[in-house]
C-alpha cells in the first residue's frame, strides 16, 4: 500500500468539491458535484464521451472556475494553476523543438529558473520512467509510448502531490498500455501521489483504481470502491472480483449489455 | 546517418560543370551570332571589366555601398516586421486597426516613391536604406503575424497550466514554434532587399551597383551592366545560402515535414 | 549545449542590437558627413550620375581645389538639368549645374533664380540620325520618333529650338525618353533620330554607331550648354561661400584644360564611366573646348554673353515653352565670377 510517512494521513480532504456546477452557455456540464478526494488516493472517473471529465479536470487544475459551489485544495480555495497539481493530456503534448529533458524541465523553466538542483530532479524523474537513455534525443526520435512517459515526466519533476491524467494512454497499443499502467500505479506508490485518472475504459479504471466515480448527468452517479486482496498484477483482470466491479460499473454507466443481467450477477455468481 | 561517399563531392562537382557550361555557350552564342558588345557582350569582356575595376580598387566602393544598404535595410524593415508581428499577435484589437493601412503601404509600387523619398530624406543612402526597408518589412510583419496566431491550442493550454505569464509564452512557445516560418519570411525578405536596393539606387545614388547599371546605360557600356548584375547575384545568392545554414542549424531540432 | 533557448534568447538580442546598431550607423554616417568643421559644406546638384565630363568636380581628393578655399564639395545626382534646378529649389542642394532652357522655363513659373556662372558657352547639343534616314535639315524631322535624354534634359530644350527653325511643334514629332547619353535606340533602329550632346555622339561612334547625319544646334543659335545657377535667397546669403566656389572650380577647369591626360587618368578612377581612359581624354577635349570662348578669352572663364541670353529667351518665348517675357540680364549676375 502507500508508503506515507503518518503525519501526512490527515482526515481533512486533499481536494474537496462542493456542489460544483459548470455550463457552457446553455448546456449544463457539471451539475451539484460533490467530491472529497483524500490524501494518497488513486481515483478513477469513467464516463461516456462528452459526460465533462475534461471539463471537471480543467476545474480540478484551477484553469477554469465554476459557475457555482466551491472547490478547494489543501483547505484552501483554488483559484488558479499551481506546481502542486500536474495533468497530463490525452496527447503527449510535448514541445517538438526540444529535446526529452528539455521538455521535462519546461515547467521549473518558467516557474523557477534552471539550476543544476533542477537538472538532476529531472535526470532523476527520467530514470524512474527508464528514459535515461533519451534524455538528449530530439522527442520526434522516440515512440509514442515513450513520449507518453516523456508527458509524465514532466508533470512529475516539479514533485506536485496531485497528478491529474486525462485519458493518457488511449492511443497507444495494448501491450504498451499494461507497462505504463504498471509503471504510473509504481510511481503513485512510490513518490506517494494523489492520482485522479480520468479513462473511458472501465477495466483500466478498475485495475487502477482504489476508487472509481461514475460521472453521469453531471456529477458522481455511483462511487465504486475497489478491494483486491491480492496486490495488483496484470492477472487480476482475470479474477472474479474484476468481472463483477466491471457489471456494477456498466450498469451504472447505463449500458444497453447489462439489461439481460439477472440476480445472479450482483452475487458475483455468474460463472456458476 | 548513411550518406554515400560521393554525394557531397559529386552535388559541388555536378554544380560547377553546369557553371562551366552555361558560361561556355554564352560564349558560343556570342561567337555564332556576331551580337554587338552594345546588346550582348561576351563572358570574357564582362571578366576583363570586373578585373580591371577590382585591380583598380574602384569597384570595391560600389559592391560596399550596395551590400550596406541592403544589411542595413533588411535589418531595419525586418526588425520592425518581426516585432509588429509579434505585437499585432499579442493585441489582436490593435491587428484589425492597423492592418488595412499595413497592407494600403505595400500595394501602393513602393520603387515609384523614391522620387518622394529623396525630397524626405535627400539623396545618397538614406533613402535608399528606408525604401529597402519599406520591402523587407511586410514579409517579416506576415509571416510573423501568422506563426503567432497559429499556435496549437493544446499547446497554449500547457502553458496556461503551467502558469506561464504572457511574455513567457510568446518567448518560449509562440517564438519557436513559429521559427522555421518566420526565418521563410527572412528568407523572403532577403531576396526582395536586392531588387529594393539597386532599384531604389537608380535615381537618386552615385554610388552602388544600381547606379552603375544607369551609368553603364549612359556610357552604353554594356558589359558594366552584366558586371553589376553578375556581383548583385552573386551576394545575393550568397546571403541567401548563409540564411540557409543559420536557418538549418538553428531549426537542427525541428521535426521535418516528413 | 544545454538549452537552445537559450540559444533563441541571444538571437532575439542580437536581432534588437542589430536594428539599434544600423540605426546608429547610418546616424553616424551622417553625423560624420557633416562635421567637418574646418570646410563648410556646398552642394551641387549636377544633371548627371558623376561621369568623365563633370571631372572638375569630382577630383576634389586628389587635387583640392575646393578644399583649399575651404569648400566641403558635395554631388549630388539627377537625370537632366530640370531635376538640378528642383533640387535647388528643393533647398537639397546650393547650387545647380543646369541648361539655360531649363533656367528658362524654371524662371517663367516664376521661381527667383540667379545665373551665376557660364559654365560652357558653346553648344555642344545636337540631333543625330542614321544615314539612311536622310535626315539633312531639321523639317526633316516631321512625324519622326526622336529620343531625348530625359523630359528635364536641355537635350529636349534644344531639340525644340531646331523643331522652331523649322516651323514644327512639338506634337508634330513623337518624342522618346532614351536615358542620359544613350544611343542604344539609335543604334538599334528604335528611334529615328536622337537629341544629344557631342560627348554621347563621340561614345556613341566607338561603340560602333555607323554613318549619321549630324544637325548642330550651334549651327542655329549658340547658346550656353551649361551654367550655374543658384536661387535669389542662396546669392544673397552666400556671396562669399559662392565666390570661392566659382573660384575652385576656374582653378579645376583651367586644370583640366592644361593636363587633360592626368584629368584622363583620374576619370577612370572618380567617373562612373570611366573605365577607358582614350575615351575619357576625348571627352575631356571636347569639354575644354566648349568651356571657352573669344569672350571668356578676353574677359575670362565663365562670363555671359548677356544678348546671346536674351536671344535665346525670346526664341523659347515664341515657341512658347515659356509663357512670359523674360530679362535675361535681370536673372543673371557677374558680380561673383572671377577675375581673369
Amino acid at each position: 500500500m502507500n508508503n506515507l510517512p503518518p503525519d501526512e494521513m490527515m482526515t481533512q480532504p486533499l481536494l474537496f468539491l462542493q456542489g460544483v456546477s459548470f455550463s457552457y452557455g446553455e448546456k449544463s456540464i457539471l451539475d451539484g458535484l460533490n467530491w472529497s478526494l483524500m490524501q494518497g488516493g488513486f481515483e478513477c472517473i469513467i464516463g461516456r464521451s462528452g459526460c465533462g471529465k475534461s471539463t471537471l479536470l480543467q476545474l480540478l487544475c484551477g484553469l477554469t472556475h465554476p459557475q457555482n459551489g466551491k472547490i478547494s485544495f489543501k483547505g484552501s480555495a483554488l483559484t488558479k494553476p499551481t506546481k502542486d497539481i500536474s495533468y497530463v493530456f490525452q496527447k503527449p503534448n510535448l514541445l517538438e523543438w526540444l529535446s526529452v529533458i528539455d521538455n521535462v524541465l519546461l515547467p521549473m523553466k518558467l516557474r523557477e529558473g534552471l539550476t543544476q538542483r533542477g537538472k538532476s530532479q529531472a535526470m532523476n524523474i527520467l530514470a524512474l520512467l527508464g528514459l535515461s537513455a533519451h534524455a538528449n534525443k530530439p522527442i520526434w526520435q522516440i515512440s509514442g509510448g515513450e513520449q507518453s512517459r516523456v508527458a509524465i515526466a514532466r508533470a512529475l519533476v516539479s514533485s506536485p502531490k496531485v497528478l491529474l491524467l486525462d485519458e493518457p494512454f488511449a492511443s497507444l497499443d495494448a501491450i504498451t498500455r499494461e507497462e505504463l499502467q504498471g509503471e504510473l500505479r509504481n510511481l503513485h506508490d512510490q513518490l506517494g501521489l494523489t492520482t485522479v485518472f480520468v479513462t473511458h475504459d472501465i477495466h483500466e479504471a478498475i485495475y487502477l483504481g482504489d476508487r472509481v466515480h461514475v460521472l453521469r448527468d453531471g456529477h458522481f452517479a455511483h462511487t465504486q470502491d475497489i478491494d483486491f486482496l491480492t496486490s495488483r498484477k496484470p492477472s487480476l483482470k482475470d479474477d472474479a472480483h474484476f468481472a463483477n466491479y466491471s457489471h456494477i460499473l456498466r450498469t451504472s454507466l447505463g449500458s444497453k449489455l447489462s439489461k439481460n443481467a439477472g440476480a445472479k450477477d450482483f452475487l458475483g455468481l455468474s460463472h456458476v | 546517418m548513411g550518406f554515400h561517399m560521393f554525394n557531397p563531392l559529386y552535388k559541388l562537382f555536378s554544380k560547377v560543370f553546369f557553371l562551366v557550361l552555361i558560361v561556355f555557350l554564352w560564349e558560343l552564342i556570342c561567337k555564332t551570332w556576331h551580337f554587338s558588345s552594345l546588346i550582348l557582350p561576351t563572358p570574357l569582356e564582362v571578366y576583363s571589366f570586373l578585373l580591371q575595376t577590382h585591380q583598380s580598387g574602384m569597384i570595391h566602393r560600389h559592391i560596399a555601398q550596395t551590400l550596406f544598404e541592403v544589411i542595413c535595410g533588411l535589418f531595419l524593415g525586418g526588425g520592425i516586421g518581426f516585432f509588429l508581428g509579434v505585437f499585432l499577435g499579442e493585441f489582436p484589437k490593435l491587428k484589425s486597426l492597423i492592418m488595412p493601412y499595413v497592407v494600403a503601404s505595400q500595394v501602393v509600387p513602393k520603387l515609384a516613391l523614391t522620387p518622394l523619398f529623396i525630397l524626405w530624406f535627400g539623396f545618397g543612402t538614406l533613402p535608399v536604406v528606408v525604401m529597402t526597408a519599406l520591402i523587407c518589412f511586410f514579409p517579416l510583419l506576415e509571416n510573423t503575424l501568422t506563426a503567432m496566431e497559429h499556435v496549437d491550442a493544446l499547446k497554449l493550454q500547457l502553458f496556461r497550466m503551467l502558469g506561464a505569464s504572457a511574455f513567457q509564452t510568446l518567448v518560449w512557445l509562440k517564438i519557436p514554434n513559429g521559427a522555421p516560418l518566420i526565418l521563410a519570411g527572412v528568407r523572403v525578405a532577403l531576396v526582395l532587399s536586392w531588387v529594393g536596393a539597386v532599384v531604389a539606387e537608380f535615381m537618386g545614388s552615385s554610388v552602388g551597383l544600381g547606379a552603375l547599371i544607369v551609368a553603364g546605360q549612359g556610357s552604353m557600356n554594356t558589359a558594366m551592366i552584366f558586371a553589376s548584375l553578375i556581383l548583385i547575384t552573386c551576394m545575393g545568392w550568397s546571403m541567401y545560402a548563409m540564411v540557409l545554414v543559420i536557418e538549418r542549424h538553428a531549426l537542427r531540432s525541428y521535426p521535418r515535414g516528413d | 549545449m544545454f538549452f537552445n533557448h537559450s540559444k533563441l534568447q541571444n538571437f532575439l538580442k542580437l536581432k534588437l542590437g542589430f536594428l539599434i546598431l544600423s540605426a546608429l550607423l547610418l546616424q553616424g554616417h551622417v553625423a560624420l558627413a557633416q562635421s567637418s568643421n574646418v570646410k563648410t559644406k556646398l552642394v551641387l546638384a549636377g544633371w548627371s550620375k558623376p561621369i568623365t565630363e563633370i571631372t572638375p568636380l569630382l577630383v576634389d581628393a586628389d587635387k583640392g581645389f575646393f578644399s583649399a578655399r575651404g569648400l566641403d564639395l558635395n554631388y549630388v545626382p539627377g537625370a537632366g538639368g530640370g531635376d538640378a534646378i528642383r533640387n535647388i529649389l528643393s533647398g537639397q542642394a546650393d547650387v545647380a549645374f543646369t541648361d539655360p532652357g531649363s533656367f528658362f522655363m524654371a524662371l517663367s513659373k516664376g521661381e527667383k533664380l540667379v545665373a551665376i556662372y557660364d559654365i560652357y558657352p558653346q553648344n555642344v547639343f545636337n540631333v543625330v540620325s542614321l544615314k539612311n534616314q536622310n535626315i539633312i535639315k531639321p523639317a526633316d524631322l516631321k512625324g519622326k520618333k526622336i529620343g531625348v535624354y530625359s523630359l528635364s534634359s536641355g537635350t529636349l530644350q534644344n531639340l525644340q529650338v531646331l523643331l522652331h527653325q523649322a516651323g514644327l511643334k512639338e506634337s508634330d514629332v513623337s518624342i522618346v525618353v532614351t536615358g542620359l547619353l544613350n544611343f542604344s535606340p539609335l543604334m538599334q533602329g528604335q528611334v529615328d533620330a536622337t537629341a544629344a550632346t557631342d560627348t554621347g555622339l563621340l561614345v556613341g561612334k566607338a561603340k560602333g554607331l555607323g554613318e549619321v547625319n549630324v544637325m548642330e544646334i550651334k549651327d542655329h543659335i549658340n547658346i550656353s550648354s551649361d551654367i550655374f545657377v543658384v536661387t535669389q535667397e542662396t546669392f544673397n546669403q552666400k556671396k562669399d561661400l559662392l565666390k570661392r566656389f566659382l573660384l575652385a572650380y576656374k582653378d579645376s577647369v583651367q586644370w583640366m584644360i592644361s593636363r587633360p591626360e592626368e584629368a584622363a587618368q583620374l576619370a577612370a578612377k572618380v567617373a562612373l564611366d570611366g573605365q577607358n581612359p582614350a575615351t575619357n581624354l576625348e571627352i575631356i577635349k571636347l569639354r575644354n573646348l566648349s568651356s571657352v570662348s573669344s569672350l571668356t578669352q578676353a574677359q575670362g572663364l565663365g562670363h555671359f554673353d548677356v544678348l546671346q541670353f536674351q536671344k535665346a529667351a525670346d526664341i523659347y518665348r515664341s515657341m512658347g515653352i515659356i509663357d512670359r517675357d523674360i530679362k535675361a540680364a535681370q536673372a543673371m549676375s557677374s558680380e561673383l565670377l572671377p577675375p581673369k
